[in-house]
């Protein structure tokens, strides 16, 4: 199979870079292999060029660091790339954040378009009864159903993402939404939309 | 089998139904899950209508969200302000 055989050719390399062996042309086989696949997800979810080309950087940087904990019997190096992607994207996220807060702060918080205190009340509960649901679930889960239900991705961009089937795919997003909802269950807001 | 293409209780029939599902979710359509359940036997009926059930709930959720808080977006729910535990976290 075509997937067996890239996990080997990435097995090899990895192997080699890890002992030391012609770590440069490795590693540059394998930076060029998932240029585009690492950028694709960054600039999805960044949507600025630079600070896309510098998560990818940075997500080598990691993964290199990293790399000794691979473990290819418990997913593709894509897959695990991807999370280290998303990760710093997500870290890329707080950052704006915190300079956006930051600039509102300054510009003065009595704006007439700003909410009220009961529509800012209302917000932060839709907020934190979402992040109490999500916040259980495991990253891949979390960026999928982000991904597929928010960004609107098809199967098809999920699977090229992250280096697996459609099908599975479609099954990881369905594990999602179960936990998802076994989660809301569970702290009883399984009622609430 | 190869362990990627193991899906536990679910069928690939049953994953391409729920698939097809959601893809029309996103597209703004409002599918009908009875639609859906009614292309299959019995024994998968129940075991897909618990997975769409699921998609339309999450689904309500993300609408009214987006309803409720216009502007913000899943990835400030997900990643803001909570703390370290994103980066610290290895992948599993």
């Amino acid at each position: 199979m075509r997937d067996r055989e890239v996990d080997m050719e990435d097995r090899e390399l990895i192997a080699r870079i890890l002992r030391g062996e012609e770590v440069n042309r490795c590693l540059a086989l394998l930076m060029e292999k998932y240029r585009v696949l690492l950028f694709t997800v960054a600039r999805r979810m960044l949507g600025g060029r630079r600070d896309a080309e510098e998560v990818v950087q940075d997500t080598w940087v990691i993964a290199l660091r990293r790399l000794p904990q691979f473990d290819p019997g418990l997913g593709k190096l894509s897959s695990w790339l991807c999370g280290i992607t998303i990760r710093l994207c997500l870290h890329v996220w707080r950052k704006r954040k915190r300079v956006a807060r930051s600039e509102a702060a300054e510009r003065c918080c009595c704006l007439d378009s700003s909410p009220g205190p009961e529509e800012r009340h209302e917000q932060l509960v839709w907020h934190e009864r979402l992040w109490l649901v999500l916040s259980g679930l495991p990253r891949l889960w979390q960026a999928l159903l982000v991904l597929h239900i928010q960004e609107c991705w098809t199967y098809q961009q999920l699977a090229k993402a992250f280096g697996f089937s459609e099908r599975h795919a479609k099954y990881e997003t369905n594990r999602a939404l179960a936990a998802a909802q076994h989660r809301a269950l569970e702290l009883g807001l399984a009622g609430w939309r | 089998m190869d362990p990627l293409e193991d899906y536990g209780e679910n069928t690939g029939e049953e994953l391409d139904l729920f698939g097809e599902f959601t893809d029309a979710q996103i597209k703004g359509e409002k599918p009908d899950p009875e639609e859906y359940l009614a292309r299959l036997k019995d024994g998968s009926r129940e075991r897909l209508r618990t997975m769409l059930d699921n998609a339309v709930w999450f689904h309500g959720l993300v609408q009214g969200f987006k309803t409720e808080c216009p502007g913000k977006s899943f990835w400030d729910v997900i990643g803001i302000g909570r703390g370290q535990e994103a980066e610290s976290g290895s992948r599993r």
